[in-house]
């Protein structure tokens, strides 16, 4: 079993608010990336683990290979990041494995509108949201550890 | 104060908080309150009492960090502003300057989400004008219209609260001249609490006894300025490896492309930083060069590429640069579009991640501290010393990085990383970090503890540890910064009141 530390939907995956910002304040054993095309693409894969910090051990993987090794019998604490609520939903729908996820960045795109300061979703990612909620899982826009939690539902239901 | 200097100061606001037109110099040095408060002096004539005073202040923005448009510690830049100026006009002390300069420094939070907020229309204006095929519309936008707003803004806000906060601060200490001493010992506990906040962020095995005794080292002896800053040099120095990998001919793209883009990168990438999009605009505007060589005789191809680059990006912009290197690379290779945003859109995120693990955790906090050691001791050499080397730093990275980007491709983002791993500094970090604050704070209690009129100062000094172990005790103890700088204040007043 895994023991989940933080789960983040951050479309910048690793970047300095996890490093300089989480990584400070949580202890973990691992780093976990969910994302198909991150896993396929091996020069972004390969440079990810070398750039992430060397205490800790960074692992990328497909949906159903996060869903195996999340129930394999090792026992760690992980740190879960993805770019898409989406992702999040799909694994959901197998085993309701989050609890609590936190909403860290999601950059604008041509279809988005800003809901929260870092915060910019389209139609499917709102979904995405809700559904996430419905399978039983509190969503919190929180960017760094000092901040105050903020509850999406009221912001977008 | 007249009201010319009032405005004066305004726009050291300004200068401090843009950083742009600094060549990304300007964030590490002229937003620091070591340096806004010698402007401060500069201004009102008083030059050296403004670059201690500020120093002092510095010492407790050491820890400063801002990751991706998060703004929590108060604005330095502010802060340094506001306590050099009612030091230098009232005789305060420095530490009773930090005392009413920080809660100050908390009003830049607002500013800082309205700015960004008010980029985040200027950035869609500029998106839209380029849309139509109107090149002017980047420079207007990213540079003109923010740059023009910040600065009005600023220097009308900034010297509009100076003149507040000088009022307040003559109509409290006419009413009381003891007050001065409150505020004195109010800072003196502040910056003991700053210690304490440092030492846990950077925790370390060994942490507090070399906090400790460096502490009682510097207060019963002398130390010579230069030692610590030497250490570290020595220890530094390294020899880089050089990439072997076979280097790229130029094709389509100039030397002189990626110069003109570097330089546009370089001082315009938070001209117009926007919650939306964060360094997106910036980024596109590094391009403009790029495509303007690529596409010269296709405009439609140009905008349309300029257009795909005002996507959402951040990453640090220093260490990052090998990212603009090598998407000039593949632009000229025309190499697919969905390609070359899922390479930018991957190597943002882990650049910023280990990029502000060096510049912004290691780099600056140890060059600032050789900045405000400097002004403490009035050892200038070391502070111009300080300040050339995180300006170095920041132009030799980030152009290597960016030839070295489109020379190397590939080869260049992993050789940056391994920098990163291998730099000795990062490792030898923890410990020249707590023996270098431990000194620095030692240095400015004994000189602030002087001021509040005691006979045995070494003495009060040195008891000043207790707070420091009490601070340190319970921010182990998950106790929030914020409520232990609420305690300071309170514990202060109460005093104030009561005897």
């Amino acid at each position: 079993m895994k023991n989940i530390i933080l789960a983040r939907i951050d479309d910048r995956l690793i970047h300095g608010q996890i490093t300089i910002g989480w990584l400070k304040k949580i202890k973990v054993d691992s780093i976990v990336i969910i994302d198909e095309e991150f896993r396929k693409n091996n020069f972004l894969s390969s440079i990810t683990k070398k750039a992430a910090p060397k205490e800790l051990k960074t692992k990328i993987f497909s949906v159903e290979e996060f869903i195996d090794y999340y129930n394999s019998d090792v026992e760690e604490d992980i740190l879960v990041l993805v770019k898409q609520p989406g992702i999040l939903v799909k694994i959901q729908n197998r085993q309701k494995i989050f609890t609590e996820i936190n909403l860290g960045n999601l950059g604008s795109k041509d279809d988005s509108t800003k809901i929260y300061k870092n915060i910019n979703m389209n139609i499917k990612e709102k979904d995405s949201i809700r559904n996430l909620i419905k399978s039983g899982g509190s969503v919190f826009i929180q960017m760094l550890p000092e901040d105050s939690r903020v509850n999406i539902e009221k912001i977008i239901l | 104060m007249t009201l010319f200097k009032f405005i004066l100061l305004g726009i050291i606001y300004y200068i401090g908080n843009s950083t742009s037109f600094t060549f990304g110099i300007g964030y590490f040095t002229l937003y620091r309150p070591a340096f806004s408060g010698l402007l401060t002096g500069l201004v009102l004539g008083e030059p050296e009492v403004g670059f201690f005073v500020g120093a002092v202040i510095n010492i407790f923005f050491i820890g400063f960090k801002s990751t991706g448009g998060s703004l929590k510690d108060g604005d330095p830049c502010l802060a340094g502003i506001i306590g050099s100026m009612i030091a230098i006009n009232y005789k305060i002390p420095a530490a009773a300057a930090l005392t009413i300069a920080y809660p100050a420094s908390l009003i830049g939070i607002i500013f800082w989400k309205y700015r960004l907020n008010l980029n985040s229309y200027y950035v869609k204006e500029g998106i839209k004008g380029l849309k139509k095929g109107d090149l002017n519309s980047i420079n207007q936008y990213d540079i003109y219209y923010p740059q023009m707003s910040l600065f009005i803004f600023n220097t009308v806000i900034g010297g509009f609260l100076a003149f507040i906060i000088y009022k307040i601060t003559g109509a409290v200490i006419s009413s009381d001249i003891e007050i001065i001493k409150y505020l004195n010992f109010t800072g003196i506990i502040l910056i003991t609490l700053g210690g304490a906040i440092l030492s846990i962020n950077h925790r370390w095995k060994y942490t507090i006894y070399f906090f400790t005794s460096f502490y009682i080292f510097n207060i019963l002896f002398k130390l010579d300025p230069y030692l610590i800053p030497v250490l570290i040099a020595i220890v530094s120095v390294q020899k880089n490896r050089r990439i072997k990998h076979t280097k790229k001919e130029f094709d389509l793209i100039k030397k002189s492309d990626l110069y003109k883009s570097w330089f546009i990168w370089m001082n315009f990438t938070h001209s117009c930083y926007s919650f939306e999009k964060l360094q997106g605009f910036a980024f596109c505007h590094s391009m403009l060069p790029v495509f303007k060589r690529i596409y010269r005789k296709d405009k439609e191809q140009m905008v349309k590429s300029l257009v795909r680059h005002t996507d959402y990006f951040n990453t640090e912009p220093n260490i990052g640069t090998p990212i603009h290197g090598y998407i000039i690379r593949l632009e000229e290779e025309k190499r697919r579009p969905r390609e070359i945003k899922e390479i930018k859109e991957g190597l943002m995120g882990i650049m910023a991640g280990m990029g502000d693990s060096v510049t912004q955790t290691v780099l600056s906090p140890l060059t600032t501290m050789a900045v405000i050691y400097g002004a403490l001791t009035g050892e200038y050499i070391l502070a111009i010393g300080g300040t050339l080397v995180m300006a170095a730093a920041v132009v030799y990275l980030s152009l290597k990085g960016y030839l070295d980007g489109y020379y190397y491709g590939e080869e260049a983002l992993e050789e940056r990383i391994k920098f990163s791993n291998n730099s000795r500094i990062v490792k030898f970090f923890p410990f020249f970090f707590i023996i270098s604050i431990s000194t620095i704070i030692a240095k400015s209690q004994v000189l602030s503890v002087s001021k509040l009129g005691v006979s045995n100062i070494k003495g009060a000094a040195l008891s000043l540890l207790i707070f420091y172990f009490i601070f340190y005790f319970l921010l182990n103890k998950k106790i929030k910064d914020e409520i232990l700088l609420i305690s300071v204040y309170l514990i202060g007043l109460v005093l104030m009141i009561f005897t």
